[in-house]
Order: structure tokens, then C-alpha cells, then sequence
């Protein structure tokens, strides 16, 4: 039995390469901080108009953004 | 914590004190066979929905959209839909066990008092809020607040 978790490097960009604030990337793709956080924490997985929004902030494509990670039960 | 779910807990808070005070003013004295001599309890009873409400008009005004600033986004929508499909289980299952619960009492007797019928009408909406709020708050834990 397999089960699938979408990954996501938000963080990582967002302080990295883009240098924003969580604050300010949700008032700069529409959503509330507490959305950002729980993308960040990966409790949420956003919509696809969401997740090409912050792709788009953060200057990367949505592949490099979100992973499809497979984990694989006995 | 995000403004809709501030918005959660004050509604859970609202319809917890309106259900505390149905609860007392139904179960004191002998309400439930003296329901059409005593108007006065029942009108105490509708003016509790006053307070509800008033409470719900009351919270929509200060949580209304507002310039420059985002009261609800997708995930404030997705919890929404969440704790609603949740709380239309939960409140069929509660109608199903309070009619059968009803159903078990009255059953030698054969009539159950009118006073049920508005137990049952009133209580539906005390609980559909509250457990409506209390879903939402969960799923705020849980997917985050």
C-alpha cells in the first residue's frame, strides 16, 4: 500500500532566495499568515491558483516548489 | 490565530451559554408537562434565540470583510466545508438518539408531551452551531491556526 505526500520548499525560498517575510508573502498572494504557516509546516495543501501564486512570488516554476513524495507501506 | 477562527471560538462561546441556558430553563421545575400553561418560559426560550442571533449579527459586523485586510482565505473555506459535512453527521446522529431515546421513554404511554417537539426544534439549532464551531476549532488545531 502506498500513500502520497505533497513536500513543498516554501520555506527554504521564501528566506532564502526571496528574503520575505511570511507576512508578506501571504499579503502578496492573497492568503492570511496563518495559511503561509501551514503550508510551511505542510498541514495544508494549497490550491492549484495558490500554489502558482506563490511560484510565481518566489520566482521558481510549481514543480520545483511542490514534490510528490510516495511513501511505500507493507 | 487567524480572525475566522476567533470567529469560531466566540460563536462556540455564544451558543454554549444560550444551550446552558435552554438546558435550565427546559429541565427546571415541571416544564416538560406544563409546557402550554407556562408562556412565560416559553417565550424566555425564544428570547434566548434572540441572544444567539444578535450574538451571530454582532460577530458578522466585526469579522466582515474590510479593506487591505484578509478576513478568510481558501484554508478558512476548506475548514469551513470540512467542519460543516462533520456537523451534519453529528447533529442527524443527535435528532436520531434523542428521538429514540424519546421513543424508549413514551413508548408504554403511547404520546410523548408537545414539550419534546420544541426541545427537539429548538435544540437542533443550539446544536448545529455548537457543533458546527467546535468542528471548526478542531480542524484549526489541526491543520493550523
Amino acid at each position: 500500500m502506498s500513500e502520497e505526500k505533497i513536500k513543498n520548499n516554501i520555506r527554504i525560498l521564501r528566506r532564502g532566495k526571496a528574503d520575505i517575510t511570511q507576512d508578506e508573502l501571504a499579503h502578496l498572494v492573497g492568503c492570511t499568515r496563518q495559511t503561509i504557516v501551514a503550508l510551511e509546516k505542510e498541514k495544508y495543501n494549497p490550491s492549484l491558483s495558490l500554489a502558482i501564486k506563490i511560484a510565481h512570488v518566489l520566482d521558481v516554476s510549481v514543480d520545483v516548489l511542490f514534490t510528490l513524495e510516495e511513501k511505500i507501506e507493507e | 490565530m487567524s480572525l475566522k477562527m476567533k470567529h469560531s471560538v466566540y460563536t462556540l462561546i455564544i451558543w454554549s451559554v444560550v444551550s446552558i441556558l435552554l438546558a435550565i430553563l427546559f429541565f427546571s421545575g415541571d416544564t416538560i408537562n406544563t409546557w402550554g400553561d407556562n408562556r412565560i418560559k416559553t417565550l424566555l426560550m425564544a428570547a434566548l434565540f434572540l441572544i444567539g442571533y444578535v450574538g451571530n449579527t454582532i460577530l458578522w459586523l466585526i469579522f466582515r470583510k474590510r479593506k487591505n485586510k484578509i478576513v478568510k482565505d481558501e484554508r478558512d473555506n476548506y475548514i469551513s466545508l470540512k467542519s460543516t459535512s462533520a456537523s451534519y453527521i453529528a447533529t442527524t446522529v443527535y435528532i436520531f438518539i434523542l428521538a429514540i431515546s424519546l421513543y424508549i421513554k413514551y413508548e408504554s404511554i403511547g404520546s410523548v408531551p408537545v414539550a419534546w417537539l420544541w426541545f427537539i426544534a429548538y435544540s437542533l439549532v443550539v446544536v448545529s452551531f455548537l457543533i458546527t464551531s467546535a468542528f471548526s476549532l478542531i480542524y484549526y488545531y489541526k491543520i493550523g491556526k
